[in-house]
């Protein structure tokens, strides 16, 4: 194994834990603030990617359609993300954590079947994000220019998460002022 | 006061009802089926679709021996556990006649085993597996779909004539993969005496690392590829390649990749030139085919795939079983299946009595692209018995009976 091989399998695994950053952050973020573990956040993002999916093809494979596509799939998202803590969540806060994770589980069954249900059984592969849809050359491999975008958003992110919760009045809700379920855990612990 | 034999007798009495109840001859043929449903969706919907055409077909011609044909359908979660539960349940609770059907290699297997034990005929319909026929073989065991050595054969010719000295296999690790590999290692290094295998990926299903994983091969810098993906790990190996110039002068072999249900999905990435087994559908001319594909267009809206095809042709032979054997008795069963010859979309099939294997061909071609869309090209169809070992060397594998 050559440096330059080792190098580049050193950037895939950091755009890949980037990614899985991203995931995980907003997990730990409901985690902080809610107390449950939600089983569903995976299903959340398979939601997101079909619903980025579906509306490229309505929006057109133009990059506004693409970059717009995905900041609307993310707001939709939210909203369903609001309607399951308005419909389940709120009520198994006090629940023994045994239900919780038995009532977010089956939030997973029941997207995974409307997923089914609305995108069908084939596998849906997106277009490639415009303006970063080419490769890359480092030491004489090639890398596609996504992984390295991945790379950068993870720590964008990871900052305006950490300026958030700890320089704004929102971050300090999750502290305090918002007494929450239970033990009105700090938001991001 | 209840006693043992007060139950007893209620139990004998209920078990008469229930003989008697539904006038005997016109209660329905249940035919058991279990598949990973909700794990490969892709393939099973139209599978489904395919086994429900047959059943209505048949159905419709007036069923089998006098009485309505059924297929009681599970979910096997895609685990051999599970499956091995379901097959019971499917067994002593529905009181289906034998079972039918499965997808992944291991759950195959695992449902094989399980027909040797409980003595019941089981028609695997996908699992692709050698071993299913050769190695774990049992005489209640028979397989449809042409199974990886046989696909693997059909590619090989391809694969000799371009010479290609450095290989690098990439495979889903679990038992499909694991025998696709084996036995493409084994029929090209006799064949191409001096072959090397540079390199190896064993990647588990569904979850591949597409970009370490290319890269990996690429630094093996092999000439030539061999891959057994399917699904959606293909997609992410297919765009990481192409977009890593892996690809660029190297030949790369894929099983199945050919299937619409994996090539239809890659739209205008579909890899230009692949050699693959899959089912060119809109190009076949065969009558049986003809009359297939309008069946399932006006049942469903919607065009077959290879899915469609396995549901429909595996529902067939179960059909033809009951037919020859004249009856639900498993002896009898498994004895009409032994040499059982039907048609099914993809022209006459056999089940070898030496092995139980189908003698169902597959297509075999390259994939192209035209309008943003892949196709398969210079496709050619080779019949299951001509990529089959000889007779001696099934014996020494099968185990004896």
């Amino acid at each position: 194994m050559t440096f330059s091989s080792i190098l580049i399998q050193l950037l895939n695994g950091l755009a890949s834990a980037s990614s899985l950053f991203l995931v995980s952050a907003g997990l730990s973020l409901i985690f902080g603030v809610t107390r449950i573990v939600n089983f569903a956040h995976g299903s959340l993002y398979m939601l997101g990617l079909y619903g980025a999916y579906t509306l490229i093809e309505v929006l057109g494979r133009t990059p506004l359609g693409f970059w717009s596509a995905v900041a609307l799939a993310a707001l939709a998202v939210g909203i369903a993300g609001v309607l399951i803590e308005v419909l389940v969540l709120r009520r198994v806060y006090r629940a023994p954590e045994l239900f919780q994770l038995l009532a977010t589980f089956a939030v997973v069954l029941v997207i995974k079947d409307i997923a089914l249900f609305a995108w069908g059984p084939e596998d849906l592969v997106g277009p490639r994000a415009p303006g970063f849809d080419t490769a890359v050359e480092i030491l004489g491999k090639r890398i596609p220019s996504y992984d390295l975008l991945l790379i950068a958003i993870g720590p964008v992110v990871l900052a305006i998460l950490w300026l958030l919760l700890t320089r704004t009045r929102w971050g300090g809700a999750g502290a305090g002022g918002d007494p929450g379920p239970r033990d009105g855990g700090r938001a991001g612990r | 006061m209840l006693t043992r034999n007060h139950l007893l007798a209620g139990a004998a009495a209920l078990a008469a009802l229930s003989l008697a109840g539904p006038a005997g001859a016109q209660a329905p043929i249940k035919i058991g089926e279990l598949n990973s449903y909700k794990n490969f969706p892709a393939f099973l919907e139209p599978y489904k679709k395919g086994v429900d055409l047959a059943v209505d077909e048949v159905n419709a011609a007036g069923g089998v021996l006098g009485r309505k044909l059924e297929i009681v359908s599970r979910d096997d979660n895609g685990n051999p556990g599970d499956a091995v539960r379901v097959a019971e349940e499917l067994l002593s609770r529905e009181g289906v006649s034998f079972l039918i059907g499965t997808f992944p290699s291991h759950v195959g297997l695992a449902v094989s085993d399980f027909a040797k034990q409980r003595k019941v005929l089981f028609i695997a319909a996908e699992p692709l597996t050698d071993k299913l026929v050769w190695e774990a073989g049992n005489p209640y065991t028979f397989r449809l779909r042409t199974s990886t050595y046989m696909q693997t054969a059909m590619l090989i010719p391809d694969a000799v004539k371009l010479d290609k000295k450095r290989w690098a296999i990439v495979y889903p690790n679990y038992e499909y993969g694991q025998s696709a590999t084996a036995a493409f290692k084994k029929l090209l290094s006799a064949k191409q005496p001096g072959v090397e295998f540079v390199a190896e990926q064993a990647t588990p299903l569904g979850k591949i690392d597409a970009g370490a994983v290319v890269q990996a091969l690429a630094d093996a810098k092999p000439d030539a590829i061999f891959s057994s993906l399917f699904g959606a790990d293909l997609a992410k190996f297919v765009r990481e390649g192409a977009q890593r110039g892996l690809f660029k002068d190297v030949a790369v072999f894929n099983l199945l990749a050919g299937e619409p249900e994996y090539l239809d999905p890659l739209k205008e990435e579909a890899p230009d030139g692949w050699y693959v087994t899959g089912y060119p559908w809109s190009e076949i001319k065969t009558p049986e085919h003809g009359k297939f594909v309008a069946a399932y267009e006006a049942k469903y809206k919607d065009y077959p795939r290879l899915g469609s095809v396995v549901g429909y042709s595996t529902v067939i032979s179960a059909v033809e079983a009951i037919k020859k054997a004249g009856s639900l008795d498993q002896a009898k069963l498994i004895a009409a299946m032994s040499g059982l010859k039907h048609m099914t979309p993809f022209g006459a099939i056999e089940y070898r009595p030496i092995d139980h294997q189908s003698t169902m061909g597959a297509y075999v071609g390259r994939i192209g692209v035209k309008d943003g869309k892949g196709y398969m090209k210079e496709w050619r169809f080779v019949d299951g018995k001509d990529a089959l070992p000889s007779d001696a060397e099934v014996m020494k594998m099968r185990p004896k009976n």
